[in-house]
């Protein structure tokens, strides 16, 4: 092994900067848990200030729940240099479709682009109570 | 793979998934907490006897998926065909880092590789219990009046 092996680093990414990364980028997956199971799916988000909007098949029944807690996920790895980063927004899902609330609201202002076929007719807004991220780089573990 | 018609979705069957699975090492596992929150991490896994192995260090990960039903999902998008896919596993998690029986011990040789440095020496294999997947061709990006 050589002595000129980099060190590796693993940081946190501050929340503005998890902004920046989640306005940049247009794929995410969302997770949910439905009896006790969580759920992955992927989707096309826009990023409305600090909420998520997705379109989704599935509306009321799984995210009009109150208190229907997510989580939203994007990440990214460049094996060119090493670098992988990923930021999770964990927060409340509401239905936006019909609502007018501050949250729907902002939901109302993106439009994002489902590039999966279909109808997708509920528009879907993540509230966040937590944006986190973090970054690596270097060499991977042994 | 026959490439599904424009503005098609279609269900892979559990060969698809499992090929898909075998030929990627970057995937994403869902755990719940306490409160009913779901977490969602990036892991590098390896895939094999319907089994999803990851190495991870303590954290929320080891604390939350052994014993639990947690998901595990690994997608593909390729811009220039405007195909994309994903699949999810379903299943229960095992701390399988002291091995009891053969199946876990041989797990352990398997070629988990993390790229995030670290030492990651606690090993977790997701049983899988449901393996489903979807593909689609995109539609054409349709004009939309309020993006004029």
């Amino acid at each position: 092994m050589s002595d000129a092996k980099p060190e590796p680093q693993l940081e946190e990414i501050r929340e503005a900067e998890c902004l920046e990364v989640l306005a940049g980028n247009r794929l995410g997956r969302i997770a949910i848990v439905v009896g006790g199971q969580p759920l992955i799916f992927p989707v096309n988000y826009a990023l409305s200030g600090r909420i998520i909007v997705f379109r989704t098949a599935a509306g009321s029944k799984l995210f009009n729940a109150p208190e229907a807690r997510v989580a939203f996920e994007i990440d990214g790895y460049d094996e060119q240099t090493g670098v992988g980063w990923s930021v999770m927004v964990q927060g409340i899902a509401h239905d936006a479709t019909e609502s007018y609330d501050d949250i729907s609201w902002a939901a109302h202002a993106v439009l994002p682009r489902p590039m999966a076929p279909g109808p997708k007719p509920y528009q879907v807004a993540i509230e966040p109570t937590s944006i986190t991220g973090r970054r690596f780089s270097g060499p991977g573990s042994d | 793979m026959d490439e599904p018609r424009s503005g098609q979705l279609e269900i892979l069957d559990e060969t698809e998934c499992v090929k898909l699975l075998r030929s990627h090492d970057l995937g994403r596992i869902a755990v719940v907490d306490q409160n009913v929150r779901p977490l969602i991490f990036p892991v590098n896994y390896f895939f094999d006897e319907m089994v999803v192995a990851f190495r991870t260090a303590p954290g929320a990960k080891l604390r939350l998926a052994p014993g639990a039903h947690v998901s595990f999902e690994i997608d593909g998008w390729n811009a220039n065909k405007g195909i994309g896919w994903s699949v999810l596993v379903k299943g229960i998690a095992h701390d399988i880092t002291h091995p009891r029986g053969a199946p876990s011990g041989r797990i352990r040789f398997w070629p988990v590789r993390p790229a995030a440095p670290g030492s990651r020496e606690h090993w977790v294999g997701i049983q899988a219990n449901e393996i489903t997947g979807r593909r689609f061709h995109s539609e054409p990006q349709r004009f939309v009046a309020r993006e004029s």
